[in-house]
């Protein structure tokens, strides 16, 4: 078993670290273990596995999700988000930065991924922000920190794949990661408030906020429509990203936003982010399958329990894991390649595996703005024009708030785990 | 003629991708009629199920050689940043002559199992009975544009010419 182990995991640092593709990478990693150690026909394994997990009903719901994001990215969801929520954020301590993390929170509830929430939201933000002479750093720090909320807040990719690979329901999923996220989004927002200095010298009357209200209404509607479709029961993942592609389009056509041209674009990046997901997809369900073959999610559960760990102690061993490799790594191929080992410890140790992937979401999260690989730092990177390092620098206080919101997890399961109750 | 090839490759990446596009909108379009078919008749169409997963599946490959193109597919290009751009160059290398390979196998492995569906005439579960190597084939295309895409980003990285990231 060591053998099997350790020659696998230099396999897979030696590709990762030489620059092989991620997902081609995991399928080299269970080829050559099979190949090696069992005497099967190692590519019928493959296709076979791959036949069977990609086609999961599970799954129809994520280039929907994805597609949907690509719309509204070309509508002009965000710039009316922007011009409803300033009247009501302007006299708030900290002023209209706080409209990055309202504007972010809101729009994470109906993107599925972060790189979106935070491209479509700061495109419009960021310049109006800093037009206004807020605060750089606190500007860029808070969309790095609040984009990040689009993976917690359902709907959300990686919970959509972390429910299919350990499958737990998506829709409790979804409705776990609420809770957190808008403590966190709270928890962003009162460092704002705290830190913030510039205040906005116009005062907006109630008339004028009551006025800016409509604007809202495409982002609440499509809001209604994805999750509450999901919390009330009437629609399972893929009924809600049918509908909320639906009611982007709906949305995108109103406001004459999406031409013939825009359109096919939109399809296209699906198309692309589709394909990263799905190669890393593939990979990680092989790679899972073929652990599982050799007993391996058991031999790691075995190994630590040996070791005495008491259950919060481990996770805060994982959580240190987590950010070292979060550094080299991104979120989903993060959360893809280590949960067949995680996910068994974690459950092993008691933790219930709904709690456990609102955990390595909010993980995940703080992967997102770890230099030098963070995905949402080079999504911020290329909007602001300023250097990582900066970005980095200025998303430093919202990593320590996130890692704070990981132990307020630990220390208040019920966060989570109140969706379990009957 | 190695240009030929190189844009037979990009050609080839552009149509796989054009096929994932429809894909996904017949996800869509089929999970609009099933909705419409629930909430006015009271009755499913029986195929939504089946057929959303085929085609999901497949979208979820066949941009597989555009994204390549494009730089979206995920890689660590850390230790390659911190070398001479000759040293790099050599790694890039390895990496896509890598990856080529893993490719290969990967489409090998769909489309021998999409054949021997084929021999067997192996049918779905479903009510339809779908001749399974009809979506096992469609899943086999994505691995087999990326082989394509890789061994043009091969030649590229060869022929010094600026390849993609």
């Amino acid at each position: 078993m060591s053998g099997l182990v350790l020659s696998t995991l230099l396999l897979l640092t030696l590709l990762l670290a030489g620059g092989v593709w991620v997902g081609l990478t995991l399928i080299a990693a269970g080829l050559v273990a099979l190949v090696l150690f069992r005497d099967l026909d190692a590519l019928a394994f493959l296709a076979g596995d791959l036949a069977r997990s990609l086609t999961a009903p599970e799954l129809v719901a994520l280039p929907l999700f994805v597609l949907m994001g690509e719309i509204l990215n070309r509508s002009r969801v965000a710039e009316r988000l922007f011009a409803g929520l300033a009247p009501w954020m302007a006299r708030l301590p900290g002023g209209l930065v706080h409209s990055n993390i309202v504007g972010c929170t809101l729009f994470a509830a109906i993107s599925g991924s972060s790189a979106a929430t935070t491209a479509t939201v700061g495109r419009i933000t960021l310049p109006a922000l800093l037009a206004r002479g807020y605060d750089e750093r606190l500007v860029i720090g808070s969309l790095c920190g609040a984009g990040t909320l689009g993976f917690l807040i359902p709907p959300s990719i990686v919970l959509i794949l972390y429910g299919v690979l350990a499958e737990v329901s998506i829709v409790k999923l979804f409705l776990a990661g609420i809770g957190p996220g808008l403590v966190l989004a709270g928890a962003y927002m009162a460092y704002v408030a705290v830190v913030g200095r510039h205040h906005e010298a116009h005062r907006f009357s109630w008339r004028e906020r009551l006025r800016a209200l409509p604007a809202l209404l495409p982002v609440l509607a499509l809001i209604v429509a994805v999750i509450g479709s999901m919390y009330a029961g009437i629609a399972g993942p893929t009924e809600a990203a049918t509908v909320g592609v639906a009611g982007a389009l709906l949305v995108a056509a109103m406001q004459r936003a999406l031409g013939p041209a825009a359109l096919r674009e939109a399809l296209l990046a699906s198309v692309r982010t589709s394909a990263m997901i799905g190669l890393i997809l593939a990979g990680a369900f092989f790679l899972s399958k073929v652990a599982a073959l050799f007993g391996l999610p058991e031999a790691a559960a075995a190994t630590i329990g040996a070791l005495h760990l008491s259950p919060p102690i481990l996770m805060l061993a994982l959580l240190l894991l987590y950010i070292l490799l979060g550094m080299v790594l991104d979120g989903l191929s993060l959360i893809l390649m280590t949960l067949p080992v995680t996910l068994p410890l974690a459950t092993g140790a008691g933790f219930d595996p709904l709690w456990f992937g609102v955990f390595l979401v909010i993980v995940v999260e703080m992967a997102q703005i770890t230099p030098p690989v963070g995905f949402n730092l080079f999504m911020v990177q290329e909007l602001s024009g300023r250097s990582l390092g900066a970005v980095a620098r200025a998303a430093f206080p919202f990593f320590l708030i996130t890692a704070a919101m990981v132990l307020l997890l630990l220390a208040v399961p019920e966060l989570v785990l109140w969706v379990r109750a009957p | 003629m190695i240009a030929r090839y190189l844009d037979f490759c990009d050609r080839l990446c552009a149509l796989a991708a054009g096929l994932a596009a429809v894909s996904i909108a017949l996800v869509f379009l089929l999970g609009i009629a099933e909705i419409a078919a629930r909430a006015l008749f009271s009755t499913s169409l029986g195929i939504a199920l089946e057929f959303s997963g085929y085609l999901t599946a497949a979208s979820l490959l066949l941009g597989a050689g555009e994204a390549l193109r494009q730089g979206t597919h995920i890689r660590i290009t850390l230790l390659a940043e911190h070398l001479a751009p000759r040293h790099a160059r050599i790694l890039d290398l390895a990496a896509t002559l890598a990856g080529l390979l893993i490719a290969a196998a990967l489409a090998i492995a769909l489309m021998r199992y999409g054949l021997e569906s084929l021999r067997l005439d192996a049918r779905s579960y479903f009510p339809t009975a779908t001749p399974l190597w009809l979506p096992q084939g469609l899943l086999a295309l994505g691995p087999i544009v990326l082989v394509f895409a890789l061994s043009a980003r091969l030649v590229r990285l060869i022929c010094d010419e600026e390849g993609g990231s």
